[in-house]
């Protein structure tokens, strides 16, 4: 079974601390990573799949600590990065599996890939010729063609349409049973659906290691707002403002059940 | 996954490369007795007429080979795989010689030409021994100038290098991407001046052809190896 585990692990980029003193194990299972643009995310992924080296800390492997050489980590780890690079000038199946051979691995899962991904009939066309989402797909493709045990996906779900984010849910809560897959998003009903393990960060730092119910949950008010033309459109000039209050509520404020949104925003604001 | 990169050579683009040199083929070449450019070259003059049309050849297909060669799309596909440092030299061995493939296709159809204007056992060694055995060098040469520099370095080197073989300002036979320029007239035995002979190169010339070929190779597949996979990775 495939573990990581990260050890008071920090990244400096420039003067800037992207990660700091991140204390995280992974083991088999679908993790969701949250956090604001800028809270270390990509930076976390991209140690984990041994593409950047962390400033200190310890790195484990299967319950090896890792020295310099990262190639174990690249040999077990598939990375997508958010800033995907396709060449456009080539068609989608023969992109995928040119990358296949680049990192040596077999394209026997790739076809059953593609009509899960509905890339049938998009493979023989040039990936420049494709919209955005179905690139994301032809990506997808790949690092799911991989099959290595450990996938990370950084931000997989942008520029997907629902149909198609549940059918990336779909593969990867079937895929997680016997893999570690780490995906960070924005998309909080990505969350809900299906990650039983969620890790926000801010700022570098982990705030939160643990199942998304297990997020605290804030007391969350509806206060009824007048004349708030120019701001929020409503009807019949009927307007409610959810909001975590840091004061005492006003009389005309409701209390409502909060939502995972909620608390992820009570958490990071 | 040579053809990979090769297939994106491919186009329209090649038949526009070829018009030219195709032109200059059928002008520069007499029947049987030598060039339309000079009267008394013989088999030597062709040999050096093809020395200007290899490397127009060469500095057409470096643009040509430009979409197999772009290096910012390389780097991305690398960075995608997680390319190990041996799997980018050999990625990079394989589009260098898909671009070396483009180039022959160039030399060759170029060869068809000469044939048919000037048949006889010189054609062969004059139009496309030389021109191969050097133009590979070259684009060895041009490729690894191109990873740092791009296209315009490398189109600067193989310019360079057709100036340096025209003028004779070789100072080593290897050099000359012909390898007819005067510093590589002993290389061929016998010699070209000697008509209707079919000279081939000499074993040294050989020899040291070879060595400079797989010294580019590895130059290449060396090149740019400080960035593996085009990311901030760690040094091994």
């Amino acid at each position: 079974m495939t573990s990581i585990e990260l050890w008071n692990v920090s990244k400096s980029l420039g003067r800037t601390l992207a990660l700091d003193g991140a204390d995280l194990s992974f083991g088999p299972g679908l993790v969701a990573l949250l956090g604001r643009n800028g809270a270390g995310k990509s930076t976390l992924l991209s140690i984990m799949a041994g593409l950047t080296a962390e400033t200190s800390g310890d790195l484990h492997l299967n319950g090896s600590r890792l020295k310099k050489d990262r190639r174990p980590l690249r040999a077990a780890a598939t990375f997508l990065p958010q800033d995907l690079r396709l060449d456009p000038a080539t068609p989608a199946a023969a992109y995928v599996r040119y990358l296949l051979d680049l990192r040596k691995r077999p394209d026997d899962q790739l076809e059953p890939l593609l009509a899960r991904f509905g890339l049938t009939e998009a493979a023989t066309t040039p990936i420049g010729e494709l919209s955005g989402g179905a690139r994301q797909r032809v990506a997808l493709a790949y690092a799911c063609a991989c099959d290595t045990p450990i996938l990370l996906l950084d931000e997989p779900t942008q520029g997907l349409d629902p149909w198609e984010r549940l059918t990336l849910m779909d593969y990867l809560a079937e895929a997680a049973a016997d893999k570690l897959i780490v995906y960070s998003t924005h998309i909080i009903s990505d969350v809900e659906a299906v990650a039983p393990r969620l890790v926000v960060l801010d700022r570098g730092q982990v705030l939160h290691d643990g199942p998304a119910g297990d997020l605290a949950a804030p007391l969350v008010h509806e206060v009824p707002v007048e004349d708030a033309r120019g701001l929020v459109t409503g009807r019949d000039g009927l307007y409610k403002v959810r909001c975590i209050l840091d004061g005492d509520p006003p009389e005309s404020a409701k209390l409502v059940e909060p939502t995972l949104t909620d608390a992820y925003l009570a958490l990071t604001r | 996954m040579i053809g990979f990169h090769l297939r994106k050579a491919i186009g329209p683009r090649l038949i526009l490369a070829l018009v030219p040199v195709a032109w200059l083929t059928w002008v520069g070449f007499q029947p049987v007795t030598g060039t339309e450019v000079g009267d008394s070259f013989g088999p030597w003059g062709l040999g050096r007429y093809w020395a200007i049309i290899a490397p127009i050849a060469a500095a057409a297909v470096v643009p040509l080979v430009d979409a197999a060669w772009r290096e910012d799309r390389l780097r991305a596909g690398w960075r995608l795989a997680a390319a190990s440092g041996w799997a980018i030299a050999r990625d990079r061995l394989r589009a260098l010689l898909a671009g070396f493939a483009a180039y022959g296709c160039v030399i060759a159809a170029g060869t068809v030409f000469v044939a048919l204007r000037l048949p006889g056992p010189a054609v062969a060694v004059v139009t496309v021994i030389g021109p191969l055995l050097g133009g590979y060098t070259a684009l060895c040469l041009a490729y690894a100038a191109g990873v740092r520099g791009g296209t315009a370095a490398r189109i600067t080197v193989i310019l360079l290098a057709a100036v340096l073989d025209l003028a004779n300002a070789l100072p080593t036979p290897l050099l000359s991407i012909s390898g007819t320029g005067d510093v590589a007239a002993a290389s061929w035995s016998p010699g070209f001046e000697q008509a209707g002979a079919a000279p081939l190169p000499v074993a040294g010339f050989l020899a040291g052809r070879v060595l400079l070929a797989v010294a580019a190779t590895v130059l290449v597949m060396v090149s740019g190896l400080t960035r593996p996979g085009g990311t901030s990775a760690p040094a091994r």
